[in-house]
C-alpha cells in the first residue's frame, strides 16, 4: 500500500526520468500512455484498498528535503537562462530561506509525507481517469498538430514531459501531509504548465509570465510563512495547524486560498486565462482540468478544517469570491464562440463552485467532491470530442457544428447526452443538497450569483445543442480520417462518464462509511442527504428515475415511429443551405455596461477585502 | 391520486377556456379582431388534420418531446412534488422547442430560439430564486408542503415579490405586454411567433397543446403562493393571467432588447429583491 502511494507520486517522475532514454516518436507515446494508464490503476487500487498508517513506506526525511530544494533550484537556474530575472530572484529567496531553516531548525517532516484520505482517493481517481482517458486522444492530436511544423521533437518531449509531471504533481498536492510537501508539488505543477507554454512558444507566452510570476510571488510567501508555522505548531504536518495557533490561523487560511487559487489561476478575468490556457485544444483542456478544478480543490479540502472555524467575515468574502468565479466562468463561456474556450469557462464555473462550497460544512465538502469529480469527467469528455472534432475538421467553432448529426451521429449524441447529464447534475442530485446545508441559510449573495452562473452555463448548454441537433449544409467528413482508436475510446469513456454522473449520489453513501479523520467535524445530517427522495438517485428507484427512464423510453420509441414512418421520404431542407447564423447570448446587454469590467472590479475588490480583514485579524 | 388526477385533467381543460375567454371579450370590444368564438380549438382541430411542413423526423420529434416533458411537469405540480423537479421539467421542455426551431434552415426560427435562450436565462433565474426563497421561508421544497404552510402562514406575505416575479415569468412565456419577445411585434397568439416556424401540420397542434399545458403549469405554481384554498387560489392566479391577456392587446410592442431589459428588471429583480429581504428581516 505505500509503495502504491509513494509510486503514484513519484511514479510519474521516474516515468520521466526513462522517458528521455526513449527515442522521441510513437515509441515515446506509447509509453507516456502507459504511464498515464498505470496511474489510473493505482488510483484505483488505492481507492478500493483501505487506508493504513502502519503498512506505508516512508522515504527518510532528508530526500524530501533534497528533492524541495533542487526543484526550487531547478527552477532558479531555468528562469536565470530564460532571463526571468524577477522569477529568479524570487526562487532564490525560496531556496535560501528552505536552507537557512533545514541548517537551523532541522526541522521533522510529517510523518507519513504522503497519505491519501477519502476525499483525496475520489478526486485521485477522477484525474487519473481523466488523464488514462485524455491522453491518447492527446496524443493523437499533436502528432497531427506537429505533422506540419518544423523541429518538433523537443517539443513533443516537452509536452510528454510536462504531461507525467502534471500526475505526480496533481497527486502530490492531493496527497501532501506536509506544509514544504505542498511548497514542493505546487512547483511542480509550476514546472509542468512551464513545459507546456514552453512548447507552445507565441505572443501568450510573453504574456503568461506577469502570472508566473504572480504564482511565485505566492510560493515565496509562502516558503517563508513555513518558518512561522514551525515555531508555532512546533511541526510541519498540516493537521498540526489545528493547534492552538491564535489569529494567526485567519493568515494562514487565507494564504492557502491565494495559493490555491492563484496557482491554478482561478480569477475571474477572461484575458488571464486566454493568456494562461492559449495552447492547443487539448493540452489547454489537460492543463484547466487538473490545474484549475483538482488540485485548487484537493488542497483546500486538505485544509478545511482550518476553514470550518474561520472568521465569519472573512469566510463570507471567500464564499463570494468563489460564485464570482463561477459567474466569470459562465459569463466569459456565453460570449466565447469557440469550444475550447466555453468548456474553460464552464471549468472555471465548476471550480468556483466548488470553492464556495467546500467551506462551509462537512455536506458540502461531500459535495464538492462529488460533484467536481463527476463534472470533471464530463467536461473532460466533451473536451475530448471537441478535439476528435478539431482533428477531423480543423475546427472547433461551434457555430460550424450544423448538421454533425448527420456527419457524425455517434459523436453527436455521445455530446448532447454528456451536456444534458452535465446540465441536470445540479438537479439530480446536489442542489438539493445543497440548498440543505448551510451555505442557503447563509450566503443569499452566494446563492444569488450561483444561480445566475447555473442559468448561463444552461443557457449556454441550450445553444451548443441547439447547433449540435440542427440542419445545416452538408459536408463531408471522410470515415479514413476518423481512427479506430477514437471509436473505440468514446463509447468506453462516455459509459464511464455516464456511470460517474447518475451514480453520483452514491458519493455521499460511499463518505459516510468512511472514518471520520482527526480534527474534522463530523457530518450533521448525512443520513439525511442520502435519504432524500424525489431526485434521481440510482441504485434507489425513486421518482426520479422513474421519470428520467420513462421519458427516454417514451422518447426513444416515438423517433423510432417517426423515423421509420419518414425513411423513404426525402426531407425538404437538403438543398437549402443556411443562411442566419447564431448571435451572442449577450447581445441584449446594453453597450454602456460592460460586464467584464464589473467582475474585474468584483474580484479585485474581494481580493483587497480578504486580505484587509485577514491582516486586520494580527492586531 | 384521485386529487392529482382530477387537478391534472382541469388544468387541461381549464386552459382553453382561457383563451376561449379572451378570445369572447376580445370579439365584444370595438375595434379588435373579430374572429369565432371556438377559433383556439378550431385551429388545433384544423393542425391536427394537415401534414407537416417538413418531413424530417427530427423536426417532427421535438415536440412530440416537449408535449411529453410538459405533460410530466403538470403532473409533477399537479401533485406537489419538488419544485427542482419542476424547474427541470419545464428546462427539458424549452429545449426541446428550442432546438426544434433550430433543426431546420429557417432563419426566423434560429433567431427566435437565440431569444427563446436568453429569455430561458430569466425565467429559470426567476424559478430558482423562487425556489431558493420558499425553501428560506418554508424549509421545504415539496409543494404539498408548501400549501399546508401557505394555509396556516400567509406565505404571500413573506414571498410578495417572489410571487410577482413568477408572473411576470409566466408573462414572458406567454409573449404577453412587455414581455413579448415576438419578432413580428404582434403577436396575437403563439402561432405567430417565429419560434414555431418550422413546423405545421400535426406538429404544430402538438405545438399549441404544449403551450397550453406549459400556461397550466405556471398558473398552479403560482397559485401555491396564494394563500386561499388551492381551487380558489388556481382560479385567482387564472384571472390575473386573463387580464394580463387582455391587456396586452392594447400595450404597445417593443424591441427584444428593451423587452430583454424589463424582463430582467421585474422577472429577475423583484425574485432577488424577495430574496435578500428575507435575510434582513
Amino acid at each position: 500500500m505505500g509503495f502504491i502511494v509513494l509510486g503514484v507520486v513519484l511514479g510519474p517522475v521516474v516515468l520521466l526520468l526513462i522517458s528521455f532514454l526513449i527515442p522521441q516518436g510513437r515509441a515515446s507515446r506509447i509509453f507516456v500512455e502507459i504511464s498515464a494508464v498505470l496511474f489510473f490503476l493505482s488510483a484505483v487500487y488505492l481507492f478500493i484498498n483501505p487506508a493504513s498508517h502502519v503498512d506505508c513506506f516512508y522515504l527518510p526525511h532528508i530526500v524530501w528535503k533534497l528533492i524541495a530544494l533542487l526543484t526550487t533550484v531547478f527552477v532558479f537556474v531555468v528562469s536565470l537562462l530564460d532571463k526571468h530575472y524577477i522569477i529568479s530572484v524570487l526562487t532564490f529567496i525560496q531556496s535560501i530561506t528552505l536552507a537557512v531553516f533545514e541548517i537551523f531548525n532541522s526541522p521533522q517532516e510529517a510523518v507519513p509525507f504522503l497519505s491519501f484520505n477519502y476525499d483525496g482517493k475520489v478526486l485521485l481517481l477522477a484525474g487519473s481517469f481523466i488523464m488514462a482517458f485524455f491522453i491518447p486522444i492527446t496524443l493523437i492530436y499533436l502528432k497531427k498538430y506537429f505533422s506540419q511544423k518544423k523541429s518538433v521533437k523537443i517539443q513533443e518531449k516537452q509536452i510528454e514531459a510536462g504531461i507525467l509531471l502534471l500526475m505526480a504533481a496533481f497527486a502530490g498536492l492531493a496527497a501532501a501531509n506536509s506544509v514544504t510537501g505542498l511548497f514542493l508539488f505546487c512547483q511542480w505543477m509550476y514546472i509542468a504548465i512551464g513545459l507546456f507554454l514552453r512548447a507552445f512558444k507565441n505572443s501568450g507566452r510573453k504574456r503568461a509570465a506577469g502570472i508566473l510570476i504572480v504564482q511565485q510571488l505566492v510560493l515565496t510567501v509562502w516558503m517563508a510563512s513555513i518558518p512561522f508555522i514551525y515555531q508555532k505548531t512546533g511541526s510541519l504536518y498540516i493537521n498540526g495547524l489545528n493547534a492552538e495557533i491564535g489569529e494567526i490561523r485567519v493568515l494562514i487560511a487565507v494564504m492557502v486560498f491565494a495559493l490555491a487559487i492563484v496557482i491554478g489561476c482561478l480569477i475571474p478575468d477572461r484575458y488571464i486565462w486566454e493568456t494562461f490556457f492559449s495552447m492547443p485544444t487539448p493540452v489547454s483542456g489537460i492543463a484547466a482540468l487538473i490545474l484549475s478544478v483538482m488540485s485548487p480543490i484537493a488542497v483546500l479540502l486538505k485544509f478545511s478544517f482550518l476553514f470550518t472555524g474561520l472568521n465569519n467575515k472573512i469566510l463570507t468574502l471567500m464564499i463570494i469570491f468563489g460564485s464570482l468565479v463561477m459567474v466569470g466562468g459562465a459569463y466569459y463561456s456565453c460570449i466565447s464562440r469557440k469550444a475550447m474556450q466555453i468548456l474553460q469557462g464552464i471549468l472555471m464555473s465548476v471550480a468556483g463552485w466548488g470553492i464556495s462550497t467546500i467551506f462551509i460544512s462537512r455536506e458540502s465538502m461531500f459535495f464538492t467532491v462529488g460533484y467536481t469529480a463527476a463534472a470533471a469527467i464530463t467536461v473532460t469528455f466533451l473536451f475530448a470530442c471537441v478535439t476528435i472534432l478539431e482533428y477531423m475538421k480543423g475546427t472547433q467553432d461551434v457555430e460550424h457544428m450544423y448538421n454533425l448529426h448527420r456527419e457524425m451521429p455517434e459523436m453527436t449524441i455521445f455530446m448532447s447526452a454528456a451536456m444534458i447529464l452535465f446540465l441536470f447534475a445540479p438537479f439530480y442530485s446536489a442542489l438539493q443538497r445543497l440548498l440543505y446545508v448551510r451555505f442557503l441559510a447563509d450566503n443569499p449573495v452566494s446563492m444569488l450569483l450561483t444561480i445566475t452562473a447555473l442559468i448561463l452555463v444552461s443557457a449556454v448548454i441550450f445553444r451548443w445543442l441547439s447547433v449540435l441537433l440542427s440542419a445545416g449544409d452538408k459536408t463531408s467528413i471522410e470515415s479514413d480520417s476518423y481512427p479506430v482508436i477514437f471509436r473505440i475510446i468514446l463509447p468506453i469513456a462516455f459509459v464511464l462518464v455516464a456511470a460517474a454522473n447518475l451514480m453520483l449520489g452514491s458519493v455521499y453513501h460511499y463518505f459516510q462509511y468512511q472514518p471520520i479523520p482527526m480534527g474534522y467535524l463530523p457530518a450533521e445530517n448525512i443520513e439525511a442527504y442520502s435519504n432524500l427522495e424525489g431526485i434521481l438517485y440510482m441504485l434507489t428507484p425513486g421518482k426520479g428515475l422513474i421519470y428520467a427512464g420513462g421519458a427516454i423510453i417514451i422518447l426513444g420509441a416515438c423517433f423510432y415511429i417517426m423515423h421509420r414512418l419518414n425513411k423513404s421520404e426525402k426531407t425538404a431542407d437538403d438543398t437549402q443551405s443556411r443562411v442566419f447564423y447564431h448571435y451572442s447570448l449577450t447581445a441584449w446587454i446594453p453597450s454602456g455596461a460592460n460586464p467584464g469590467i464589473i467582475l474585474r472590479t468584483g474580484w479585485i475588490s474581494l481580493m483587497i477585502l480578504i486580505a484587509g480583514v485577514a491582516l486586520s485579524c494580527l492586531k | 391520486m384521485l386529487e392529482i388526477i382530477l387537478w391534472f385533467i382541469g388544468i387541461i381543460i381549464i386552459v382553453p377556456i382561457i383563451y376561449l375567454t379572451e378570445n369572447f371579450i376580445l370579439n365584444a370590444i370595438p375595434g379588435q379582431k373579430r374572429t369565432y368564438l371556438l377559433q383556439p380549438i378550431y385551429r388545433l382541430i384544423k393542425h391536427f388534420s394537415k401534414t407537416d411542413y417538413y418531413n424530417r423526423p427530427l423536426t417532427r420529434w421535438f415536440p412530440v418531446g416537449a408535449c411529453l416533458f410538459a405533460l410530466i411537469t403538470l403532473y409533477f405540480v399537479a401533485a406537489g412534488e419538488n419544485i427542482l423537479l419542476i424547474i427541470s421539467g419545464l428546462t427539458m421542455m424549452e429545449l426541446f422547442v428550442l432546438v426544434g426551431a433550430c433543426s431546420t434552415k429557417e432563419p426566423y426560427g434560429i433567431m427566435a430560439a437565440q431569444r427563446g435562450i436568453a429569455r430561458l436565462t430569466v425565467w429559470s433565474f426567476t424559478l430558482m430564486t423562487a425556489a431558493a426563497s420558499l425553501y428560506k421561508v418554508t424549509e421545504t421544497l415539496q409543494l404539498s408542503r408548501v400549501i399546508q404552510y401557505s394555509s396556516e402562514n400567509i406565505l404571500l406575505v413573506r414571498l410578495p415579490l417572489v410571487t410577482a416575479g413568477l408572473f411576470t415569468a409566466a408573462m414572458i412565456k406567454g409573449n404577453l405586454g412587455y414581455f413579448d419577445f415576438g419578432i413580428n411585434a404582434n403577436a396575437m397568439s403563439f402561432l405567430d411567433t417565429a419560434l414555431y416556424t418550422p413546423y405545421g401540420g400535426r406538429s404544430l397542434g402538438v405545438v399549441q397543446l404544449t403551450q397550453w399545458i406549459e400556461t397550466g403549469i405556471w398558473l398552479k405554481l403560482i397559485s401555491y403562493f396564494l394563500p386561499w384554498k388551492p381551487w380558489i387560489s388556481f382560479l385567482v392566479s387564472t384571472i390575473f393571467y386573463l387580464a394580463a391577456m387582455l391587456l396586452s392587446t392594447i400595450v404597445p410592442r417593443m424591441s427584444w432588447k428593451k423587452v430583454m431589459t424589463n424582463s430582467w428588471i421585474w422577472a429577475g429583480g423583484l425574485p432577488a429583491i424577495n430574496y435578500i429581504w428575507l435575510y434582513m428581516l
